[in-house]
């Protein structure tokens, strides 16, 4: 009797596993009708469609209380738009504003705003920049606020110029106009901004269904180049699985922002090669490691420099086994200027052992905070706690999920966590500049030279003086290891082959959708 | 009778006050901050600050928790702080995909459960119940979001019938909507039977060795018509009790189910919200769930309690 239970557990568990591998297998080797090898024609293309894959839903559309990277991929550049756009060399050029003057002591900017209308048929006026500006000043998001710190007066002049005055040159502001910062949107329709924001750009929000999908239709009152494409569904598919599947099967077009922990994944899969694969620096991130300076044993620049030296840069790039998308780097900066070559602490298991005995701390243990529902983080904490332990210290890891995370590294006054691992935008000025101690916040970086660097490189007059003062005070981030880069990505992306026009994103971080055609 | 419906309805309004207690302070032990999350890392303390006095969050608890229990039996459900949208509507778009989710799943378990159960207590100890009975076990091990991942392999991606996943409102297309649903049920339904085959089996075993069975049996009644006619109506009773207790693992399978299919219900609405500590929406879907599983199972102890005399006059 034992027997023949057993005999038929076995085939039972035989057929499970058999059809679970032809259901697998077959999504792998691509033989069935809608497999990976096919992933060609799209029936959204005679309907002039588009369907998009992405993982996060922000959960509101509010980009000026919100800095959620989900938000900033969609809204920014394609539904609102900002005074400046930049062109393919990063450099701005005109938008919202038509064209714009500057005096000869850069501290004051006259914006001449071009007769186009908003998506709801207002027309856009001095007074919706004004409020655009001031609300973003007043953001209490950094990033949108940055750019603003050397504003004085935001003023409109007459009906379509608006007047911005500065009490310093600042080239953070310029940029800023050419980013979210910079977003202009009608001051009437501000209220419905966290779920129907109005812009003047190429796209309209039509429908926003949380966690399910934003559906964008062509703006017809585009003042420019009007969108190819006349409706584009963006889905969000959180479970990672799902979302390839999606791709295999036709039922998506393009998957815009993959995640760095799929790359190996959706490579294996042969996705890359069944789709274009599209890589751009503006929509990577940085990956760093942030020690708790205000804290014990972490206040100690040696044990910082110790532990800096067991990390393994190349080890953290080759866990996404993807070489084309991340290389590693010691300065904050994007993939395209990514270098190993000058390092202040370099790869040393050896020595860092050595500078750990040396400076006295070497019984301490590690605080490590790190963060479990966002994929691409959770590798790089394990390696990290790993090349720490590799030197002999005690590590103490702590695993929380983001809304934990969140309350433990960024609202703690002190912040009470040890060493995080973390992604940033390509953003050195947000990360190191610290004008008011008081306020330093969650980085707990406070240093008086750097931030005056990098002051002096945003009123800088030329951009060569610019990039060396940038570069000392790069030097002086890897001094101080407070904040410590360990690898840029790229943002990549997955595309039907059909699906042509992808242009680099014109403001930072978000996705171009207007130029997409099929 | 009285005496037996005012007890059950003591129960229940006691356990709704409890439930009411631990969702409220679940969500709050569980740490976080919806500030945080909605400002992101580099916002100021003052900025948080505000935020939170805005969102109510910096009220004392008990505070908090009467205004919320008070506004939820009025049918105020409050609104999410990062669109400020009231929950109650965002909660009916939302039972419209979880409630044929749940309502489907039900129905392909009961199809599948009751036939296979009973033909697998039928056949007790032969080949084919043995072969039955093996296979619920292997159903009742197989996760659901495993189930659900082979499903969408197999007639998504493989066989292109189905979708991988998605919604398509009813109101966009009803067809579309049946067929984003097919495979969520399936899953649901397939891992739900496994473990609702096996009651039926151990509640028909039972029924069989009863008087009244054999009485059947002995007044000229085949072996099959006794169990239809006599066994089956006398299992039904525990059979009841069961699948009121199935709701719950429906709704605990229905949150896993609805993530694999990126269906935007009931359950992915709590997980988003647990993500970004929304609290208002945690505690006031949790808890419309949890009435809706006291109110079956209150309905189900009332029915038995109706059908089964014994039962009432129980202390």
């Amino acid at each position: 009797m034992a027997g023949r239970y057993r005999r038929v557990t076995a085939a039972l568990l035989a057929a499970v596993l058999a059809a679970s591998t032809v259901a697998c297998g077959s999504s792998t080797a691509g033989g069935g009708g809608n497999s990976t090898a096919s992933v060609a024609d799209s029936p959204r293309k005679a309907e002039n469609k588009l369907v998009l894959i992405a993982a996060d839903d922000p959960g509101t559309m509010d980009y000026v209380t919100s800095n959620l990277t989900a938000l900033a991929l969609w809204i920014p550049g394609n539904v609102v738009e900002p005074l400046l756009h930049l062109d393919a060399k990063g450099k701005p050029g005109p938008g919202v504003a038509e064209k714009w003057d500057v005096d000869k002591n850069q501290t004051k900017y006259t914006f001449h705003l071009r007769k186009a209308s908003f998506s709801d048929g207002a027309p856009i006026t001095a007074d919706d920049v004004v409020y655009s500006l001031t609300t973003m000043k007043d953001s209490p998001v950094g990033l949108n606020k940055g750019p603003y710190a050397a504003v004085q007066k935001i003023t409109a002049t007459d009906p379509s110029t608006v007047e911005v005055t500065l009490s310093r040159p600042s080239v953070a502001f310029v940029e800023g106009m050419a980013g979210i910062a910079g977003s202009i949107q009608p001051k009437a329709a501000a209220k419905s901004i966290a779920s129907k924001p109005i812009g003047s750009g190429p796209y309209v929000i039509k429908e926003y269904t949380p966690n399910n999908h934003i559906v964008f239709t062509a703006n017809p009152k585009y003042w420019g180049q009007k969108a190819a494409i006349g409706e584009i569904e963006v889905r969000f598919v959180n479970d990672a699985t799902a979302a390839l599947n999606a791709l295999k099967a036709g039922e998506a077009d393009a998957y815009p922002f993959v995640g760095q922990e799929l790359w190996e994944r959706m490579t294996k899969e042969g996705l890359d090669k069944a789709m274009t694969l599209q890589t751009y620096p503006q929509g990577g991130s940085l990956f760093f490691l942030n020690f708790n300076s205000t804290k014990a044993p972490y206040n100690n620049a040696d044990f910082r420099h110790a532990l800096v030296k067991s990390v393994d840069r190349q080890q953290f790039v080759d866990l996404f086994n993807a070489p084309w998308g991340i290389v590693p780097t010691c300065d904050l900066v994007g993939p395209d200027a990514a270098s190993t070559k000058d390092c202040v602490d370099t790869f040393d298991l050896a020595g860092a052992k050595s500078a750990l005995q040396a400076s006295g701390l070497a019984s301490s243990p590690v605080e490590f905070t790190s963060v479990t529902d966002i994929g691409n983080l959770v590798g790089p904490a394990d390696l990290a706690v790993a090349d720490f332990q590799a030197t002999g210290v005690k590590v103490d890891r702590t695993q929380l999920d983001l809304a934990r995370y969140s309350q433990v590294v960024f609202s703690g006054t002190p912040p009470q966590y040890g060493v995080t691992v973390m992604t940033t935008e390509y953003n050195l000025t947000q990360m190191a500049s610290c004008p008011d101690p008081a306020k330093v916040g969650w980085k707990t970086y406070c240093d008086k030279d750097i931030t005056k660097l990098l002051a002096d490189a945003d009123a800088a007059g030329t951009q060569q003086e610019r990039d060396q003062l940038f570069a000392k005070a790069q030097r002086k981030l890897q001094q101080d290891a407070v904040i410590v880069p360990l690898m840029a990505s790229k943002g990549v992306g997955l595309l039907n082959k059909q699906l042509q026009g992808w242009k680099n994103p014109t403001v930072n971080i978000a996705i171009d959708l207007a130029g997409l055609h099929w | 009778m009285t005496r037996f419906l005012l007890r059950r309805c003591g129960f229940f309004v006691a356990g709704w006050i409890f439930a009411s207690i631990l969702i409220f302070a679940l969500i709050r032990l569980a740490g976080g901050d919806v500030a945080v999350v909605v400002l992101g890392k580099d916002a100021t303390p003052d900025a948080l600050a505000a935020l939170r006095t805005q969102f109510g969050l910096d009220r004392p608890l008990p505070v908090q928790y009467f205004s919320w229990v008070l506004d939820f039996l009025r049918g105020d459900l409050g609104s999410t702080f990062r669109t400020g949208d009231a929950v109650a509507p965002q909660l009916v778009d939302r039972l419209a995909i979880s409630l044929p989710l749940a309502v489907g799943g039900m129905v392909i378990a009961i199809l599948i459960a009751i036939p296979l159960g009973t033909y697998a207590a039928r056949y007790a100890g032969s080949k084919a119940g043995t072969f039955l009975a093996l296979l619920s076990q292997v159903g009742v091990a197989i996760p659901v979001f495993w189930a659900g991942v082979l499903l969408s392999l197999l007639f998504g991606v493989t066989l292109g019938w189905l979708p991988t996943g998605g919604w398509v409102p009813w109101s966009q297309n009803p067809v579309g909507a049946i067929r984003s649903l097919i495979l969520p049920c399936l899953a649901l339904g397939v891992i739900e039977a496994a473990g609702l085959s096996r009651y039926v089996r151990s509640a028909v075993m039972d029924v069989l060795t009863e008087d009244y069975v054999r009485t059947a049996r002995a007044g000229g009644m085949s072996r099959t018509g006794s169990l239809l006619k006599v066994g089956l109506p006398n299992a039904a009773l525990p059979l009841i009790n069961v699948l009121g207790v199935q709701v719950a693992s429906l709704i605990g399978g229905a949150v896993i189910v609805e993530q694999v299919f990126s269906l935007p219900g009931l359950s992915t609405m709590i997980v988003s919200a647990v993500s970004a500590r929304e609290v208002i929406v945690v505690q006031s879907v949790v808890m419309v769930l949890v009435t809706f599983v006291m109110v079956v199972n209150l309905a189900v102890d009332l029915m038995i309690g109706l059908l089964d005399p014994r039962v009432r006059v129980a202390r």
